[in-house]
């Protein structure tokens, strides 16, 4: 439980630190989210694959660390400015680079 | 440095939360409920609380709902349904992205709605 708590802090405030660099030096910030999304699947994919990993940074920190909610505002936000092929892109790209990571952490490193 | 403790405080509060959701429904059905449930919220508080101060927006939108919400573990139970079923997995995947961008549009459309009361 304490772990849980300690990792969550911990990832959340990763993530904001991804954030704010990318709100400081890209034109594209949302792709922060992206960033963090792939960087978290592969290493929950590593994790898992190699090692029984602790409640800490399963649960705890690589939970906070990658998130679902913000990648779908981002997504509506672009819809609702009619970019629908930008929302797709992006959704897509998250998608297929968190997969792909996954398992390239899971099974090949 | 108050918002980092915003963001960390939030951030360890949604993971307790996803947790003990975890833990009471299965990690599978919990996916579902914490990845939905967190995509309403964070367009609701987009819409209803964007003139509060910014250690609150952070506490709640970047950290609270940002952690509750996992990307890690979608990406976790969509490589082991690759490994089972081919199509099913791919249904999943796309399965939940569209229903959590439903549900963040269907919060910002309701909290603009209570805003403009």
């Amino acid at each position: 439980m304490i772990s849980i708590a300690a990792g969550g802090f911990f990832g959340a405030v990763a993530r904001y630190v991804f954030y704010l660099i990318a709100e400081s030096r890209s034109k594209h910030p949302k792709w922060a989210t992206w960033a963090v999304n792939s960087l978290g699947s592969f290493s929950m994919g590593w994790l898992l694959g190699n090692s029984s990993p602790s409640a800490f940074w399963l649960t705890g920190f690589l939970g906070a660390f990658t998130t679902f909610s913000t990648m779908a505002l981002d997504a509506v936000k672009d819809i609702e400015d009619g970019e629908w092929l930008k929302a797709a892109a992006y959704l897509s790209a998250t998608l297929i680079s968190g997969i792909l990571l996954f398992s390239l952490g899971y099974l090949v490193l | 440095m108050k918002r980092f403790l915003a963001v960390g405080v939030g951030g360890m509060l949604g993971a307790l939360a996803r947790a003990g959701i975890f833990e009471a429904i299965s990690s599978t059905a919990g996916l579902w409920a914490v990845n939905l449930f967190g995509s309403f919220v964070i367009g609701y508080a987009a819409a209803r609380f964007h003139k509060k101060s910014a250690e609150f927006r952070l506490f709640i939108s970047t950290g609270f709902v940002g952690s509750f919400t996992t990307f890690s573990a979608f990406s976790a139970q969509w490589f082991s349904l690759l490994e089972a079923q081919y199509m099913a997995a791919i249904g999943f995947a796309l399965a939940m992205t569209a229903a959590s961008v439903l549900m963040a549009a269907g919060g910002l459309a309701i909290g603009r709605q209570a805003m403009a009361k």
